[in-house]
């Protein structure tokens, strides 16, 4: 149990950084596809025609692998917060129903990426997009749509890490990424 | 049969909206069967991608989608909408037919389980819109900042000696009045269905072609139906494309008349500009699809 | 009736899960129980395209203008030019607030960002001068409700894309009504500060004008090139949020304040706050997809028909569904959930759609100040530290002023569409 946990830890604290320097790289893309957009229009002959769709893509790519860091963060907005004074079954039980939200409304659309129409994986999501591409330039979609399943898949390695823990308490956790203190803010407590 | 699931992004309009008329004339005729339409308008089933991936797995049935959508599916389906290629719907239909068109799109569509059943026309002939000055020279739009709807569009409008520049549709209409770009290529009916009468000035008429809405249905729902139904879709189709076709025909005046009547000024080509635009925009088409294509629909064009 | 997905919902909610996880899940729950689980396969695509708007670029962009303008003295050089135009007079400081608000309207289109950043910097300042801490922090909400009604606005950016609504158009309407909104605020804190014998600024530290005039000129250009950009100008939204994060970045290194690191944490916070928006949208999108699958939107538009209210009787409902939705909801969510759903019958009965962008708007941010959930007070109580019923109370006057306000803006749609009118953005 301990070394799953540690595991676990290790591998979430991993997968938070990998993609922080994605999203980081992904936003200021945007900028740049922007800023280029603007200059060329008024700077160039024949302005690309990409700019637009390609700074698209890469929101798509900062929001959604930004879902993933909110949830690991504890940022994502909350209508009740519990106090930590409750009865140990009661914070056990809230922490089962807040774990099965997350798992009903991703599972779903994990399952559905690698699965298509008759359980067929030739047809799902991510086949289909290896058969279209981007209207501007040449690339196939799947390039897009691979972000769906990564932000899910690293929501749920983050939930099942925070799950280890929980069941291992006089192990100090590993170590996570220095967190800002704007970071830290009022919805601090993770989600699963 | 089930209820036939049909998803578009206009609004149920019989007088200014061309895929609801097909749609309507389909579901007219499927009814005489007992057959159930149920139809979800204003993009309530999502947008474009939405709609095509759907029908795609058979959550929609039929799907009237645009040309763009296809082309992510179907690389030759371009090829259909290269600009002057046709001049109006009958030469356009003629050529589909003559070029065995539709073939050549379901062999790449089917991979995606889509059935491209046909099309249905928006009703007039694709020109220029503008805010800035009459034009009816191919000089007259040089340096003109187009608003381009992708990377073909900027390659034919730069062949004119024009400055194009990609706005997405939504934004066209901010476009226009910031002076991003001061015009467009479109038909009178897609000016008057997005509300942009009152934002432009001139329109000149260029018969590049038709605007054809693409009809699309999805494999797994087509091919699940006896022989018997088959027919029925078949013949609804057939039904909603001649409805769609003869409604296409009366109303490309009535079109014309609300732009005039909005104070748009129509300002014909002179002699022989067409013939201009038509020489700068083939001279380009093999940049746009495959040389090969090109040269092959080139044969059936007018 | 729904009820499964119903206690669903209510049963993660109250465990303390994050909003966009109870209503997406609730959602995939509603699936199953109405018998609609085979357009679960569409999910993954609707996921990916709901962000895949270009009207959304804005967003993360403005979010990430307003991280370096913070971080780089920006907000800083506007709060001192403000102070030397309204220092000296009774309750001076409080108009301050207010004045800052407005420019940071012009920069910013969110009210908890204008919050956070003013009830940090301002609140300690207006204690150190004198006012209570329930009234500063009081003044502050109320005030950074300007924010998202001046353009550029998060909230009119969405309601333009969701609706089809040119952002422009609301952007210009929304301009006279935010100015409004200021200055009544403004006669109400003379009025109180006159009342209460609030400080005054004579003798206080007043930064000469012409000197913070010129310490903000940089900070001042960042609303200048966003509105004319927009409005007069050669952008879209989306692309004068893109220039204007270059520019907020460019200020911040002529003021000689931003670090590499500052940098780094500005682009940092973007990614989350982008993150935890999106995840909402996808959420929101996901129970869209199955109110249209069960048609409810046309099934909604055929009960109000057989009510037959008239415009300004669907009109009054609708704001106080929208009032009530700002009070629990988090404000995106709210008008990508209700929006879609409500708005389109209204216009259908003559109500021009910008008006409604701002009375959206409006009420949606006036439901930031109100409890049980207003976004604002809770992380104004959370910056200030103050509880957080003494926080509504403190507030309440305000509240009271600004829902006056609201009334008016229903019943004069010239007050929002004259100016957008007049620039031609609409008939
Ligand atoms: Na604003
Ligand atoms: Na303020």
């Amino acid at each position: 149990m301990q070394s799953i946990a540690t595991f676990l830890t290790y591998l979430s604290t991993g997968i938070d950084r990998v993609l922080r320097l994605v999203a980081l790289v992904g936003l200021v893309l945007m900028v740049g596809f922007i800023a280029l957009q603007v200059v060329a229009r008024y700077g160039f002959a024949a302005p690309p025609a990409w700019t637009e769709e390609a700074a698209r893509y890469a929101m798509v790519w900062v929001g959604l692998l930004g879902a993933a860091i909110s949830f690991k963060t504890g940022f994502d907005p909350r209508l009740v917060k519990l106090p930590v004074t409750l009865p140990r079954p009661v914070l056990a039980l809230a922490a089962l129903l807040r774990g099965s939200a997350v798992v009903v409304f991703l599972g779903p659309i994990l399952f559905y990426c690698f699965y298509g129409p008759g359980m067929n994986p030739a047809r799902s999501f991510l086949a289909r997009n290896l058969h279209t591409t981007a209207e501007t330039f040449d690339m196939p979609t799947i390039f897009v749509a691979i972000t769906v399943p990564i932000f899910i898949i690293a929501i749920f390695i983050h939930g099942l890490a925070h799950c280890a823990n929980a069941l291992v308490p006089t192990q100090a956790p590993a170590k996570t990424p220095a967190k800002t203190p704007a970071e830290r803010e009022t919805n601090a407590p993770d989600h699963a | 049969m089930d209820d036939v699931i049909v998803a578009f992004a206009g609004t149920e309009d019989l007088k200014n909206d061309a895929e609801y008329v097909f749609i309507h004339a389909f579901a007219e005729s499927l009814s005489e069967h007992g057959v159930n339409v149920v139809v979800h308008p204003s993009n309530t089933m999502g947008k474009e991608s939405d709609r095509f991936d759907q029908t795609s797995q058979g959550l929609i049935a039929v799907n009237i989608g645009n040309g763009g959508a296809l082309m992510k599916a179907s690389k030759w389906a371009s090829t259909l909408f290269l600009p002057f290629l046709t001049s109006d719907e009958a030469s356009f239909d003629r050529m589909v037919a003559e070029s065995k068109g539709l073939d050549r799109i379901n062999e790449e569509a089917s991979r995606l389980g889509l059935r491209v059943a046909g099309f249905a026309m928006r009703g007039g002939s694709l020109g220029l819109f503008n805010t800035e000055k009459p034009v009816s020279t191919i000089d007259d739009v040089a340096d003109m900042r187009l608003r381009a709807q992708n990377g073909d569009q900027v390659t034919f409008m730069s062949a004119w000696g024009a400055k194009p520049t990609v706005v997405s549709w939504a934004e066209t209409p901010n476009a226009l009045q910031t002076g991003v770009a001061v015009g467009h290529y479109n038909p009178p009916s897609t000016v008057v269905a997005a509300g942009q009468v009152e934002l432009l000035n001139y329109f000149t008429p260029m018969n590049a072609g038709p605007v054809p809405k693409v009809i699309m249905l999805s494999d797994d729902w087509y091919s699940m139906l006896s022989d018997e139904e088959r027919t029925w879709v078949d013949d609804a189709v057939a039904h909603g494309v001649a409805v769609n076709r003869a409604w296409a025909v009366e109303q490309a005046p009535y079109f014309e008349q609300v732009i005039v009547d909005g104070g748009i000024e129509i300002t014909p080509l002179e002699e022989g500009e067409r013939a201009k635009f038509v020489e700068a925009s083939r001279a380009v088409w093999d940049q746009i699809v495959p040389a090969e294509d090109a040269a092959f629909i080139a044969k059936f064009a007018d | 009736m729904p009820f499964i997905p119903f206690l669903f919902l209510l049963a993660t909610l109250l465990s303390g899960s994050a909003i966009a996880y109870f209503v997406g899940g609730a959602t995939i729950v509603g699936f199953f129980t109405q018998d609609q689980a085979r357009y679960l396969a569409a999910l993954p695509q609707r996921a990916m395209s709901q962000l895949d708007v270009f009207a959304f670029l804005a967003m993360p962009l403005f979010i990430l203008t307003g991280e370096l303008m913070n971080r780089g003295g920006v907000t800083e050089a506007l709060i001192r030019f403000s102070l030397s135009m309204l220092g000296r007079f009774k309750g001076g400081m409080a108009h301050v607030n207010i004045l800052t608000s407005v420019f940071f309207a012009g920069i910013s289109g969110s009210a908890t960002a204008d919050a956070a950043a003013l009830g940090n910097t301002l609140v300690p300042e207006m204690e150190r001068q004198g006012y209570s801490r329930d009234y500063a922090a009081a003044i502050t909400a109320a005030s950074s409700i300007i924010g998202p009604i001046i353009p550029p606005s998060i909230i009119l950016i969405f309601y333009g894309a969701l609706l089809n609504t040119s952002v422009v158009a609301l952007f210009a309407a929304g301009v006279v009504p935010g100015l409004l909104l200021a200055a009544v605020l403004m006669v109400v804190n003379a009025i109180l500060a006159h009342r209460h014998g609030h400080p005054g600024g004579k003798g206080s530290e007043i930064p000469p004008f012409w000197g913070s005039l010129f310490q903000a000129l940089p900070a001042l250009s960042l609303p200048v090139i966003i509105l004319s950009g927009i409005l007069f100008g050669f952008m879209t939204p989306a692309e004068a949020a893109g220039v204007a994060s270059l520019a907020a970045l460019a200020v911040g290194m002529f003021y000689g304040r931003l670090t590499l690191k500052d940098v780094h944490e500005a682009l940092n916070r973007t990614v989350i706050l982008s993150g935890a928006v999106f995840i909402i949208l996808v959420a929101v999108a996901t129970f869209g997809y199955l109110t249209s699958v069960e048609q409810l939107p046309r099934k909604l538009a055929e009960m109000i028909g057989e009510i037959g209210l008239d415009a300004t009787g669907y009109m009054i409902v609708l704001n106080i569904i929208f009032l009530l939705a700002g009070m629990i909801m988090d404000v995106k969510a709210a008008v990508a959930l209700l929006g879609p759903l409500l708005i389109p019958p209204a216009i259908a009965l003559g109500v021009d759609p910008v008006h409604m962008g701002i009375l959206v708007g409006f009420n949606l941010t006036v439901g930031l100040l109100t409890p049980p959930l207003g976004g604002v007070l809770l992380i104004l109580s959370t910056v200030v530290d103050i509880g957080y019923w003494r926080l509504v109370r403190a507030t309440l006057p305000f509240l009271v002023v600004e829902l006056i306000l609201l009334g008016v803006l229903i019943y004069v749609p010239a007050i929002s569409l004259t100016l957008p009118r007049y620039l031609g953005l609409i008939n």
